[in-house]
């Protein structure tokens, strides 16, 4: 599913944020990546989502080495993710419904084709109650479920998750948790960056992680 | 295999629905189609949720797209003014006024045969008479008098007066040589002159369209650009979700068609207006001279025209200013 080999990433201001990075992720894993602040996590999430681009090595998706991907191919490979933020980046002046819909109306699926998959989508996250409402109205772990609803509404075989439960409470942060193990249990791949260790061993799986920029994998 | 039974289970999962992965081709154009529809709505209702905004900035594009409009229609009226003159293309060769109604008929006919003379037509003393209390309101005046003071004129239509200003010119120097002229007058070299400012009118015309059109895309795509700053955090998270430049771009297109289209009606409302206003000194004018002149507004096709150049010039506008401003909104 998501290959890493020898990939370099360097910012002209900050030097070297991954060092020789090379990892393979299966089809249906689950992975966690932890590690301090600032050892390179969202980096290596944002190379995957080709927000950032490799200095070197090669990063192969789904079978596409990303790391060549012209301009207009990446819209394309982003519809193949699934992406979860820390600060779940939703649209404030549009209702959740509209919010979990976009990734639909971006691929343009027809409108009732939407909002079937929408509510499919809300009621897995248990928020079909709420798809109305502006996401100020909801708390925070609500609004990440609004997030990861949107992020699996296109049903993308992977989703890439950056400190989702970075802002939550330990409780909606369990939740959200139990969640993204759901989902790995349909046979979705999951690439998850947390620095909460406690988090990760309870909910078990791969982990990968980082320091200053090195990856090393703990032994599961 | 590990793949198709993932795809089997995921099948079977309650939130996983007949179809998996893209839309179909039907599907996709039914969508386009729509989502273009609901776009061209929605960048109207975003406009109007800052009603004083798009008011004032429709006004500064109507007002600046009527200028050449209005421009344009008054050129438009003058030709016709011009046009009508054209059927009146006489020299008026004004006799000496001691020459008689008889003198004058005799010099009428052999003109008559002049070879570059269409016809002639004599106005006796009596006739510019009755004309000048007809036309003039000096009725009452002239009743008083107990004489006729006015000279016998023969009304001259040249042969291709427009087409050969020259041989007009050189007809009016040999009739100012017959002994019994005492004044020739001729309106066909006012009409070239005429023509010459016209021409000049027109080019200026194209001129002032050309700036105000630029002007215009300047202010629908400086007001595009602060929408795309406003709604910088919407096209990231669109560009994260995988939109493509084209969808970002789709709405401040009808945007920039919506200000080019709303701001051509507001156009065209002002020059009617304009005219509206100078309607009733020109009857009155119409009244003094006994002339039916009416003024003519933008026809159909011109209106159709204004519209379409003005609708073109905002989708360009917001082009312009998306190609340029874009790439700078991304992810980081």
């Amino acid at each position: 599913m998501l290959e890493f080999k020898e990939v370099y990433k360097r910012y002209p201001e900050f030097g070297e944020a991954l060092r020789d990075v090379s990892f393979h992720i299966g089809r249906g894993e689950r992975v966690f990546l932890t590690g301090h602040s600032g050892a390179g996590k969202s980096t290596l999430i944002k190379l995957v989502a080709v927000i950032e681009r490799a200095t070197r090595g090669e990063i192969v998706l789904d079978g596409q080495n990303i790391t060549r991907a012209s301009q207009r191919e990446i819209p394309y490979i982003r519809r193949k993710l699934g992406l979860i933020f820390q600060d779940y980046k939703l649209l404030y002046d549009r209702s959740v419904f509209d919010n979990v819909a976009l990734p639909l109306v971006i691929a343009g699926f027809n409108p009732g084709e939407v909002s079937r998959r929408v509510r499919a989508a809300l009621g897995k996250v248990g928020l079909l109650s709420k798809e109305k409402r502006l996401p100020q109205t909801l708390s925070g772990g609500e609004q990440q479920r609004v997030g990861i609803a949107r992020a699996i509404v296109h049903k993308p075989d992977f989703i890439l998750a950056d400190e989702p439960t970075g802002n939550l409470d330990p409780e909606a942060a369990r939740e959200v948790m139990d969640i993204f193990r759901d989902f790995n249990d349909l046979g979705v791949t999951l690439l998850i960056a947390s620095h909460d260790e406690q988090l990760i061993s309870r909910a078990g799986g791969r982990v990968l992680r980082l320091q200053h920029g090195t990856l090393s994998e703990l032994a599961a | 295999m590990k793949r198709q039974r993932l795809r089997a289970q995921r099948q079977a999962a309650p939130f996983s629905r007949r179809r998996r992965g893209g839309p179909t081709p039907a599907d996709r154009l039914q969508s386009y189609l729509i989502s273009h529809v609901e776009t061209a709505k929605e960048a109207l209702r975003r406009m109007r949720r800052a009603p004083f905004a798009m008011a004032l900035t429709l006004l500064v594009i109507a007002v600046t797209l009527a200028l050449p409009t209005s421009f344009h229609v008054l050129v438009k009226n003058l030709r016709m003014i011009g046009g009508d003159l054209e059927a009146t293309n006489e020299i008026s060769l004004y006799l000496k006024p001691d020459l008689s109604n008889d003198a004058g008929r005799r010099l009428a006919d052999k003109l008559k045969n002049h070879a570059q003379i269409a016809e002639t037509r004599l106005v006796t003393k009596e006739a510019g008479i009755e004309q000048l209390k007809t036309y003039s309101g000096f009725g009452e005046a002239l009743s008083t008098l107990n004489f006729n003071p006015l000279p016998v004129v023969i009304g001259i239509r040249p042969k291709d007066s427009l087409a050969r200003p020259e041989q007009v010119e050189r007809l009016v120097a040999e009739l100012k040589a017959l002994p019994e002229a005492d004044l020739v007058q001729s309106d066909i070299q006012w009409m070239h002159r005429l023509h010459a400012m016209l021409q000049v009118a027109e080019r200026s015309f194209g001129v002032l369209g050309v700036l105000l059109s630029a002007a215009v895309v300047f202010i629908i795509g400086n007001t595009i650009r602060l929408e795309l700053y406003g709604r910088r955090e919407e096209i990231i998270v669109q560009k994260l979700l995988g939109a493509t430049d084209r969808f970002i771009r789709r709405p401040f297109l009808y945007t920039g068609f919506w200000f080019g289209f709303l701001g051509s009606i507001g156009a065209w409302i002002v020059v009617g207006v304009m005219l509206l206003i100078v309607r009733a000194p020109i009857q009155q004018l119409n009244v003094l001279y006994g002339s039916d002149f009416s003024l003519a507004f933008l026809g159909f096709q011109e209106s159709l025209l204004l519209i379409g150049v003005a609708c073109f010039l905002g989708i360009a506008g917001a082009f312009a200013v998306l190609i340029q401003h874009l790439r700078d909104v991304r992810p980081e």
